[in-house]
């Protein structure tokens, strides 16, 4: 039987396995981030510190390189927060998995959320409700510090050896395979199939549109094809639904004086 | 403005998006938005991931394309038959090098 004592340390292995899997997947494209944050004009150990103030990967890029390019303070801080604001999207996503959790815990669950982490969750949350509160918050706090402490050491490992690495590495796809690995088990219906091919042939065909754009149309424009894609069909089965009923009501009609 | 200020203002900005709603004191969601939720992670996670397996920009050609296209199809398929998320990625990954190879092969 699964108690709270059995189920936490339990759910803590879960989340460090579960966000270890995610991390080799980022390995490269960590690296190759660093090494880009450690080659701007932006001194080393600033752009390294975006790691643990943004936890961002392409906001944190894009602030810096713009940084480097002179751009003002203003343009940079709307820019970076354009490319961020599907996190928005996340934390409402977030709200029935954290609300019986502590303030203190949800303002730092918030200061984790990021792709990978929330794509870990909501998976976990979704799939496999946990037994109680403290076994969510502790598989939560242990894949996201997992996914965390790998961030910024690998950024950190790419701005030190910038000079280093190689200026191709073959690894290129392995951050979208990763986020590809990451959507796979959210694809568990029409609507959620229709939403995420809609949004990535948006966003490709828009991914020539600046800042980002691209990127937070392509999600827009998915979510609410998934949200057409339900109401049309849940109408229809209600239709046919409604076909069968009157169809058996005249049945039920006539067998009632036998009985 | 410093640097680091314009990387603490990015990063305050992310975390109130972050914490928008997981943070206030009333927990529920809107009614309208309540029933976008359930397709916020395929459609972000799909528009992340297929502009990087599909670049159209910065001259990639079209058999960088397709051996993105095969590696994409057996990381899936690794992934159906196995449930496990290394092996999918290493699987994807030893394809992409396999067909790009096979590509500078060929010709």
């Amino acid at each position: 039987m699964t108690t709270p004592a059995t189920a936490r340390p339990r759910a803590v292995r879960d989340g460090v396995h579960d966000a270890t899997s995610v991390v080799l997947g980022y390995v490269p494209f960590a690296l190759a981030l660093g090494a880009a944050l450690g080659s701007t004009g932006v001194a080393p150990f600033t752009a390294w510190l975006s790691s643990a103030l943004v936890f961002a990967g392409a906001a944190q890029l894009v602030t810096v390189q713009m940084l480097d390019a002179g751009a003002g303070a203003p343009v940079v801080i709307l820019t970076a927060l354009v490319v961020n604001a599907r996190h928005l999207l996340y934390s409402a996503s977030m709200v029935s998995y954290v609300r019986t959790w502590t303030r203190r815990d949800r303002w730092a669950a918030a200061y984790f959320l990021a792709d990978p982490v929330y794509a870990l969750a909501d998976t976990r949350f979704r799939r496999q409700p946990a037994p109680d509160a403290g076994s969510a918050r502790a598989y939560y706090f242990a894949m996201a510090s997992t996914c965390w402490l790998a961030w910024l050491g690998l950024t950190a490992a790419g701005v030190l050896l910038a000079d280093a690495l190689p200026t191709r590495l073959p690894l290129d796809l392995a951050a979208p395979l990763t986020f590809l690995l990451l959507l796979l088990p959210t694809l568990d219906g029409g609507p959620a199939r229709v939403a995420a091919l809609t949004a990535g042939l948006v966003a490709v065909v828009a991914s020539a549109l600046p800042v980002g754009l691209g990127l937070l149309l392509g999600i827009f424009t998915g979510i609410a094809a998934g949200r057409l894609f339900a109401t049309v069909r849940d109408r229809r089965s209600r239709r046919s639904h409604t076909a069968v009923t009157q169809v058996g009501q005249p049945e039920r009609a006539v067998e009632a004086p036998h009985a | 403005m410093p640097d680091l200020l314009v990387l603490a203002a990015v990063g305050l900005g992310t975390l109130g998006f972050r914490a928008f709603f997981i943070v206030r004191r009333e927990t529920a969601v809107p009614a309208r938005l309540a029933g976008l939720l359930p397709y916020v992670a395929p459609a972000a996670l799909a528009a992340i991931c297929l502009p990087g397996l599909l670049p159209t920009a910065g001259g990639t050609s079209a058999r960088e394309m397709v051996a993105a296209l095969v590696a994409a199809a057996a990381t899936v398929i690794v992934w159906r038959w196995l449930g496990r998320f290394p092996h999918a990625l290493l699987a994807g990954l030893a394809t992409w090098w396999f067909t790009l190879g096979a590509f500078s092969i060929v010709g």
